[in-house]
């Protein structure tokens, strides 16, 4: 089953890498525009044996790592005590709309007046651009916690903050999971953006350095590489929920779709 | 001293003209190891009356003794069933049986037990690692009963609980029910609009006004238990009851006439 998605999965990649290959050689598209897949390959090869690869892309993962978990670890406690608190949520509203519509290159100048260059100033790009979004997130679904479940909880002799840490939280944790996930993908997104300044190592350091050098398939491996972390990442994050939450199987509306069809 | 009660109770949703009354007075008795049935149509303020007493609400006016001291807030001395989807569907059947043990702070090891035994008493024995969503509504709401006695409240509150499964298992559910009522000697109020269910089960049928809520008529039911066995008896208190509750519709009805005119 799994392999079969898995196969699924790999189709349009599969053309997408026929295309990328075939093109430039037919000279379709102008090869220093659009290497072929095969020379990006080969300099990904020369790339990783010398380690640069390596150095840059763990200079990335250490960047989107911290700024996630500093502002998962804000917006999520934060958005379940908003959404539980409709006097609190008052207060945070109109902020929370006047700041969520800045993207994190919007971030930028700000960022590096405050916290100079290197990665302070990155790690702040990052938590920028993911914080709003997963605050937001928790505090819809917080809202949305099934009050019978809470009544049973306190007829059950449950103190409030027993009911948010029994009953809310573990209600939630479907809610927080798919949070987390859309999180991780935004951190990925504003990492390049945070590393085209102020840095000197990193995929996005890589990537403007390639364009000034016009080294077009450091470019595209820089993409390649943004884009299999994201990827591994989030899959390691689906493993987790399915683990965690095993329950939800057979509770999901989801297996009802593609099953059947009406008559 | 009665052991539960209810002194004027009222209670007003809302404000500024745009006021609902729920419950405009509701005087009730209820004496220890009681099984009294509040009996009413939809919208009568059934359901707010029992989350008054289990301290979910708080009245606008009156107030609920239990023991000879006011409540004040919730607490599992006064726990209430619902009537679907109240289980918390991360836990399994134990698990659920074992969410008021542990937060009282009892050790792993006596909780496992009394939920075992609780269960085995509901005729769950084998379903306790089921989730909920694996159990039929029957089973969901054994598990709910046996959640519910493991606290050992000092009085069940039951909101419709079995309204939502099929005829059949209703009844063996009634019948389930009033065995452990005996077994466990609890107090119960049992909220219903079902006059049949309300005879099945009560000492005593409380019925309600249509909203606002006020105490309309109150019956002793003498009849040996199980009442199936009595199906003529039962049919007249049935007819008796049911003839009160239209009554009180046709009341309403008049005095609304009344208001209007």
């Amino acid at each position: 089953m799994r392999l079969r998605r898995l196969g699924k999965g790999l189709l349009p990649l599969l053309l997408i890498a026929l295309a990328w290959e075939m093109l430039p050689r037919a000279r379709v598209i102008d090869p220093v525009l659009l290497p072929p897949l095969s020379e990006v390959m080969v300099r990904g090869g020369e790339l990783a044996s010398s380690g640069v690869l390596v150095r840059h892309a763990l200079a990335s993962l250490r960047r989107v790592l911290l700024g996630f978990s500093l502002a998962a670890s804000v917006a999520i406690p934060l958005g379940v005590a908003l959404g539980l608190s409709p006097s609190l949520e008052e207060v945070a509203d109109l902020a929370l709309q006047l700041l969520r519509p800045l993207s994190p290159p919007a971030w930028i100048p700000l960022a590096i007046l405050w916290f100079g260059i290197g990665d302070p100033p990155a790690v702040f790009i990052i938590f920028i651009g993911t914080v709003f979004a997963m605050l937001v997130g928790t505090l819809a679904a917080a809202r949305g916690v099934d009050k019978r479940l809470v009544k049973a909880a306190f007829t059950l002799g449950a103190s409030r903050w027993e009911a948010v840490r029994r009953v809310i939280i573990p209600s939630l944790l479907p809610a927080i999971f798919t949070q987390l996930r859309v999180g991780l993908g935004l951190a990925w997104m504003s990492v390049i953006a945070a590393e085209m300044v102020a840095v000197h190592r990193g995929v996005g350091y890589m990537m403007i350095e390639a364009r000034n050098l016009f080294r077009t398939e450091d470019i595209l491996l820089g993409m390649m590489v943004v884009g299999a972390m994201g990827l591994g990442f989030d899959l390691l994050l689906r493993r987790t929920e399915g683990r965690v939450l095993r329950w939800r199987k057979g509770v999901a509306a989801h297996e009802l779709f593609g099953a059947q069809r009406p008559a | 001293m009665s052991f539960l009660a209810l002194r004027d109770l009222h209670k007003v949703y809302g404000s500024d003209g745009r006021e609902v009354v729920a419950l405009a007075g509701v005087d009730l008795e209820v004496a220890e190891g009681e099984f009294v049935v509040i009996l009413g149509p939809s919208g009568c303020g059934k359901t707010t009356l029992l989350e008054i007493v289990a301290g979910l609400e708080r009245p606008t006016r009156g107030e609920v003794i239990l023991g000879g001291r006011p409540i004040n807030g919730w607490g599992r001395e006064r726990t209430l069933i619902f009537q679907e989807y109240s289980l918390f569907p991360w836990l399994t059947a134990r698990e659920n049986v074992e969410f008021g043990l542990r937060l009282m702070g009892m050790d792993r090891e006596e909780r496992r037990l009394l939920a075992h035994e609780i269960l085995a008493r509901m005729g769950l024995a084998g379903f306790e690692d089921r989730y909920p969503h694996e159990l039929s509504g029957g089973m969901k709401q054994r598990v709910a009963i046996a959640r519910a006695l493991a606290v050992d409240p000092q009085v069940l509150l039951m909101d419709e609980p079995f309204a939502s499964v099929d005829a059949l298992t209703r009844s063996r559910l009634q019948e389930e029910l009033l065995r452990i009522w005996r077994a466990y000697g609890k107090t119960v109020l049992f909220v219903t609009h079902s006059i049949r269910e309300a005879l099945l089960l009560a000492d005593r049928v409380i019925v309600l006004t249509p909203r606002p809520g006020r105490v309309r008529a109150e019956f002793r039911i003498p009849l040996p238990r199980p009442r199936r066995g009595h199906p003529a008896e039962l049919a007249r208190w049935e007819a008796r009851i049911g003839e009160e509750i239209t009554l009180g519709l046709s009341v309403v009805r008049m005095t609304d006439a009344v208001v209007q005119g």
